[in-house]
């Protein structure tokens, strides 16, 4: 597997084009690439993709153009991730996600007591 | 059908005057002075009589505690059912017989009950005094076998029956004489230009943070003696209500649309910022409403304020924001005691928190300061520009002193602190990673905080978004 390029980040979400799903990825439902303890927001994809879990991060294979929301959990209702949906936004502005692999993961810390790199937390 | 072309230079020109009909006042707190409980109540009055709905009992709250204890003394206790039940029935069935004169009286007796309620400290002992005393008036007047039924009654929330009822009777004809009067092009332009900046301010962001205000959790004190309260979302009564009413009066006003509820959306539009409703909880007898802030303050971002105000304010409560991040009030609290210590900066762990001490200072009292209070030295400094053509400029600091507890990734002790400077490009927060100490360079350290399975050496450079 290769990585292609340093796609974007939607605050402390990463995405990185990869040339293909990498053997120890394991499929998963669609979820929220991410989570905020301290606000309800939420990033996560909204549209035709499969989703596979890796260790500290995700494989999205995006099947066709679909959209990158940072938004709140209220905002939800009625709505589901296969929906090709702009939600309001909570802090980032939406982003257009193209065909193609992708590896996400969080931005990281290096915690100097512990001496270990964790991912960061908002 | 109106096209782009009937979009004149002189209609433009209003947009502003409408956007700021919305908001300057309700933000510089002119609105909350202002206030007078008859326009709010006439408010509700109009929209229940829009919905086909019986006058309800008002019960107005200045602010979100004075709302959660309203709340509980309303509907998770019983012991006001049978005053509301009398009020309501006076209010609509025997007002000719009893006269205004008791109607008033009884609600001044309630009103004034329940503030006495509310500045008590909030003891058992006081509720019971309140029950007893309203008891000996009013409790006499009804049956005790209606008792659980009237609380049945009580908390019959109106929120979809108001909603469907009032897009039947308003929404749908606007929808259609008006909404459909646009062409897309014109639709879309003034959504832009019009709608989308206040619906995002008032209908999404503000309604939000009090939602979550609302549904907070109680502070350790008050958990004992309230429970969690509820509100909910109706178009026409909340703080996006106004923006909904603007785009509809706009339309037909500038454009000249012919519309069959002109009288009501009139009425309406003229009136809903003088009824000053955030949130609320709607019910067939009972309406508590929360009146809005008494000021905000905002940046392009959003919420926003460095100061000890509060960018979202009560005048009995503050909410505070850099950027629209919520920041404790412990941060403000201790910032502005000279009180703020590196031990609380190291301490916290959210990221956003800690982004926002290093704001407060940073922006009340200079770099120099912020160094001082971290007790650090700027190491290097690198301006890139990606392919996506955003520039940014990353910095790398460490602490003038090393600490024995403290080690690098490589398992070196006795280290400084050190931190990745970096701001992000929506909010315009300035955040301070915690980095290893050995990095010499902040590009380094920058590919360094990317997720564990990019390799080091891979290129730092977005192509795409960075948001």
């Amino acid at each position: 597997m290769k990585i292609l390029n340093q796609t974007g980040h939607q605050g402390d979400t990463q995405w990185y084009a990869i040339d293909c799903i990498p053997e120890n990825a394991k499929k998963v439902e669609k979820q929220f690439i991410a989570a905020s303890e301290q606000s309800g927001s939420f990033h996560a994809l909204f549209g035709v993709y499969d989703q596979y879990e890796m260790e500290d991060g995700f494989i999205l294979d995006v099947k066709e153009e679909c959209v990158l929301n940072h938004s709140l959990q209220q905002h939800l209702n009625g709505v589901t991730m296969d929906d090709v949906k702009v939600l309001p936004k909570k802090d980032h502005r939406h982003s257009i996600i193209n065909k193609g692999i992708y590896y996400v993961g969080i931005q990281t810390r290096f915690d100097p007591l512990s001496g270990m790199k964790e991912k960061v937390r908002d | 059908m109106k096209q782009l072309s009937d979009f004149t230079q002189n209609i433009k020109d209003k947009i502003e005057l409408y956007k700021s009909k919305c908001i300057t006042d309700l933000y510089s707190g002119k609105e909350y002075s202002d206030f007078n409980k008859q326009n709010l109540k006439d408010y509700v009055n109009y929209i229940y009589n829009l919905a086909k709905q019986q006058k309800p009992v008002i019960i107005t709250t200045n602010n979100i505690l004075e709302y959660k204890i309203y709340y509980n003394l309303l509907f998770n206790t019983k012991k006001y059912n049978k005053v509301i039940n009398t009020l309501f029935n006076v209010k609509n069935k025997l007002l000719n017989e009893l006269g205004n004169e008791l109607s008033n009286k009884l609600r001044n007796e309630l009103s004034n009950k329940l503030r006495n309620e509310l500045y008590n400290e909030l003891d058992n002992e006081l509720s019971n005094e309140l029950g007893n005393e309203l008891g000996n008036e009013l409790y006499n007047e009804l049956d005790n076998e209606l008792h659980n039924e009237l609380h049945n009654e009580l908390r019959n929330e109106l929120d979809n029956e108001l909603d469907n009822e009032l897009r039947n009777e308003l929404d749908n004809e606007l929808g259609n004489e008006l909404y459909n009067e646009l062409d897309n092009e014109l639709y879309n332009e003034l959504d832009n230009e019009l709608y989308n900046e206040l619906g995002n301010e008032l209908g999404n962001e503000l309604d939000n943070e009090l939602y979550n205000e609302l549904y907070n959790e109680l502070s350790i004190e008050l958990r004992n003696e309230l429970k969690p309260v509820k509100s909910h979302y109706i178009f026409l009564l909340n703080s996006y209500s106004r923006v909904y009413l603007m785009w509809y009066k706009f339309i037909k006003d500038e454009f000249n649309l012919p519309c069959s509820k002109t009288k009501e959306l009139d009425w309406l539009y003229n009136n809903v910022n003088l009824a000053n409703i955030a949130r609320g909880f709607f019910c067939k007898k009972v309406a508590l409403v929360l009146r809005m802030p008494s000021k905000i303050l905002r940046n392009n971002i959003g919420f926003h304020s460095l100061t000890n105000e509060g960018a979202i304010q009560y005048p009995n409560q503050k909410l505070h924001y850099i950027n629209g991040r919520k920041i404790p009030n412990w941060v403000f609290d201790k910032f502005n005691d000279n009180t703020l210590t590196f031990n609380d900066f190291i301490k916290e762990t959210n990221e956003d928190i800690k982004a926002g001490i290093i704001t407060l200072i940073k922006e009340n009292k200079g770099n120099e300061v912020l160094l001082n209070f971290l007790n650090a030295v700027l190491i290097d400094e690198c301006v890139l520009k990606h392919d996506n053509g955003h520039i940014e400029t990353i910095k790398l600091y460490k602490t003038k002193e090393s600490y024995t507890f403290l080690r690098d990734r490589n398992g070196k002790t006795n280290v400084p602190y050190a931190w990745t400077e970096m701001v992000c490009p929506s909010t315009g927060q300035t955040y301070l990673i915690d980095t290893s100490a050995d990095f010499t360079t902040a590009l380094e350290s920058i590919k360094f905080h990317r997720p564990k399975f990019i390799p080091k050496d891979f290129s730092y450079n977005w192509s795409e978004f960075t948001n």
